[in-house]
């Protein structure tokens, strides 16, 4: 049976080999993302590869930090600092895919600051997007904890990869321009409508069961590893970490629930209730409209001023 | 429905065996046809015969109430009721002893790796395989490797991409021309034997590697001189059951050359009907029947090499009431053929829209390597074929295959088997 394996395994392993060693331009994995997220996948791409200008401040998580964050607004107030402020957030959920950004991030900049998001609780799961951007090792050979996504994660690389190589070949993409654009805050002057958001705070008022301490240990292993490995990261980098604590509309939590997990690796930013409260700030029940993202960043602009 | 069929048919295997009379074994054989039919008709063919009653009902002069059901079919349905029914047909004929291992007889019905769209197995074949102990043998991996390696290319790279341009050229909401309607028969032609016999293959592949036979489903059908031929070398599992529990049982070959047409024509209106409950089936069955016929009652001498195109036409041609979504989708294709506007340029366009030209070119030559080796390989397997080759050119093949998996296989599309739904 062995040799029947070890066989087969020689077989295979030319056609592995040509598929591991095919080259695949970075560039065009992330430009897979396009029309995803405010195309905001190749512009992180090219902000951190091809845009010479520095980034002294990285602003990384979901949409609440892309709708949140006005990066040009936190530059120019603390223009007498002489800072570049980015903000590098991606919609959607996982903490893998800040570790994954802050790598691509590491290898052409070295900031002074990197500020991840953080919500009422971690997600448990990979982000979506994870398994099209991040490094190879990193998809192939992830934590094993409790790991939901692993299998759909490696699947989803290696068709990935494929559909890549099979583009190269037959329907090359057309080269996107590079983008030079500084800024990634993107949001919507739109306001929320009063009764939609009435809605939301009702649900809110319905208390969620909470997890017993041994079953937010089991439940917590995943994204814990990544907090984990993001601070590492920074440290040995020794690159300042913040916390930044953006709940949607209507949060009854004060703090993240993980708060005491965050502060083993850096402070956590809370935004004051005068920004979270007023219905005029969101644009629906998860996202700061163009008002709330102005006011969040003023504030924010003050707190860096003081940390750095 | 899979156990309520196995344990049905299992203690009916039992019963009719032990049956002292003749009239009591026919009884128990009634029990496993009802059950097993009457599951088959109730799950696939309900809501036919209901919308069928109501549009002939329409004629009289008051209306009658009916309701359809909005039930799932359950997977591969068609496939274990004709098998389990075959087991007990062959108990009653006595050319099988019923077996008392009740975990092995399901194990027999619920056979993974064809359960959902075949082969469809016979006891007499499968079933005292799971008595046999099973033991690693490297040459049978090898060769389910190679059926495997050969089923995948057919689906992915061929079946798949095909399945692109057909899907375009049958969307019932866009009329084409007469051409393009044509060539649509073609593909869907090649790309129904594809993702076909590539299931069979895969399915034959996998049980070889665990030390199973399975029946060979296709022999090249597309080369056949005749539609005689044809019927002995596509969906060879069910062609053969059909022969065996419907035809021979309604006198086979065996009666007045009226009766005999009669029960050709019978045989593969059920054929049309087993694939479904729609009157497009029928007329397909209706087709193949008449031209087995005809083939009947007028013998021809053309030779093969003449016959094989015209039958390859004939056969994708009734491919169009297959693939057709209803009668009026039928009909608009049918007067789409007879238009006689025969351009290329719609083709051109359908299949620009699709395909890339490397991509396209890149296609064109693999589907005609693929017909090369079809011919090769005639009418034994891929397996006999490509082991009678030299190590550098089995190598070259495996190789190539892969390649072509790699390059060409349409991974973007949700993963769909054409037989599944039968």
């Amino acid at each position: 049976m062995k040799k029947a394996w070890v066989k087969i395994g020689l077989v295979l392993l030319p056609v592995i080999l040509v598929y591991m060693l095919f080259p695949v331009d970075k560039r065009s994995r992330y430009l897979g993302l396009k029309d995803d997220c405010f195309n905001h996948g190749i512009w992180i791409y090219d902000r951190i590869h091809l845009n010479n200008k520095p980034v002294d401040v990285a602003f990384i998580g979901s949409s609440h930090t892309v709708n949140g964050i006005n990066d040009r607004l936190i530059e120019d107030s603390l223009k007498s600092k002489d800072l570049s402020i980015v903000n590098l957030g991606y919609c959607r959920l996982g903490r893998n895919l800040s570790y994954a950004i802050i790598k691509e991030l590491l290898k052409t900049k070295h900031p002074k600051m990197v500020v991840i998001e953080v919500m009422e609780d971690e997600d448990r799961y990979s982000h979506p997007v994870f398994p099209y951007i991040a490094e190879t090792k990193d998809v192939f050979a992830p934590t094993l904890l409790f790991n939901r996504d692993i299998e759909a994660d490696m699947q989803e690389a290696i068709l990935y990869k494929l559909t890549m190589i099979q583009q190269e070949f037959f329907s090359p993409v057309a080269k996107v321009p590079v983008s030079l654009e500084n800024f990634g805050f993107a949001c919507s002057p739109d306001t929320a409508s009063a009764a939609s958001l009435l809605e939301v705070e009702k649900r809110q008022s319905f208390k969620k069961a909470e997890l017993s301490t041994t079953e937010r240990n089991f439940h917590m292993k995943y994204p814990r590893y990544y907090i984990r490995e993001i601070g590492e990261l920074c440290k040995n980098e020794k690159i300042k970490l913040c916390f930044l604590y953006l709940p949607g509309y209507g949060s009854h939590s004060p703090l993240p629930r993980e708060n005491e997990t965050y502060l083993k690796y850096g402070e956590v930013l809370c935004p004051p209730s005068s920004i979270t409260k007023p219905k005029c700030n969101w644009k629906d029940e998860e996202h700061l409209n163009q008002t709330g993202a102005a006011a969040l960043s003023k504030w924010v602009s003050g707190e860096l001023a003081i940390k750095l | 429905m899979i156990f309520i069929s196995s344990l049905v048919d299992y203690i009916v295997g039992l019963k009719i065996i032990s049956a002292p009379t003749i009239l009591k074994k026919k009884l128990y054989l009634l029990v496993s046809i009802i059950t097993n039919i009457g599951m088959l008709g109730f799950f696939k063919y309900f809501n036919f015969f209901i919308e069928s009653l109501q549009q002939i009902l329409v004629f009289l002069p008051f209306e009658i109430q009916t309701t359809t059901l909005r039930i799932v079919l359950p997977v591969g349905i068609s496939f274990y009721s004709f098998q389990t029914l075959s087991y007990t047909i062959d108990v009653y004929r006595n050319r099988l002893q019923p077996t008392k291992d009740f975990v092995k007889f399901c194990a027999f019905v619920s056979f993974f790796p064809q359960l959902v769209a075949g082969p469809i197995e016979r006891a007499s074949n499968l079933l005292d395989q799971f008595n046999d102990k099973k033991v690693f043998d490297y040459s049978k991996q090898v060769i389910g490797l190679r059926h495997i390696l050969y089923g995948l290319f057919k689906k992915v790279v061929i079946a798949d991409n095909l399945g692109l341009l057909a899907e375009k050229i049958f969307d019932p909401g866009v009329s084409h021309n007469g051409f393009t309607v044509l060539a649509g028969s073609m593909i869907f032609g090649l790309q129904i034997y594809c993702d076909f016999s590539g299931y069979s293959d895969m399915a034959i592949g996998l049980a070889k590697m665990l030390n199973f036979d399975l029946m060979k489903n296709f022999a090249t059908p597309y080369f056949s001189g005749s539609f005689t031929d044809f019927w002995r070398r596509w969906h060879i599992s069910l062609s053969t059951w059909f022969r065996d529990y419907v035809y021979i049982p309604l006198g086979g070959n065996k009666r007045s050359p009226t009766r005999v047409n009669f029960n050709i024509l019978v045989t593969f209106l059920l054929s049309g009907l087993w694939h479904g409950a729609k009157i497009t089936f029928l007329i397909w069955g209706a087709l193949h029947g008449l031209m087995l016929l005809i083939e009947k009652n007028f013998p021809s001498r053309i030779s093969k090499m003449v016959a094989a195109p015209f039958v390859f036409l004939l056969t994708s041609l009734f491919w169009l009431p297959f693939r057709a979504e209803g009668f009026t989708h039928l009909k608009s294709l049918v007067s789409s053929l007879l238009s006689m506007q025969y351009s290329v340029n719609e083709l051109h366009t359908i299949i620009a829209s699709i395909f890339s030209t490397p991509k396209f070119v890149a296609l064109a030559i693999i589907l005609s390597l693929f017909i090369l080796v079809e011919k090769m390989i005639s009418i034994t397997d891929f397996n006999d074929w490509v082991k009678s080759k030299s190590k550098p050119v089995r190598y070259l093949t495996y190789y190539s295959l892969f390649l072509s998996i790699l390059l060409l296989a349409n991974i973007n599309i949700k993963p769909f088997f054409i037989y599944f739904q039968f």
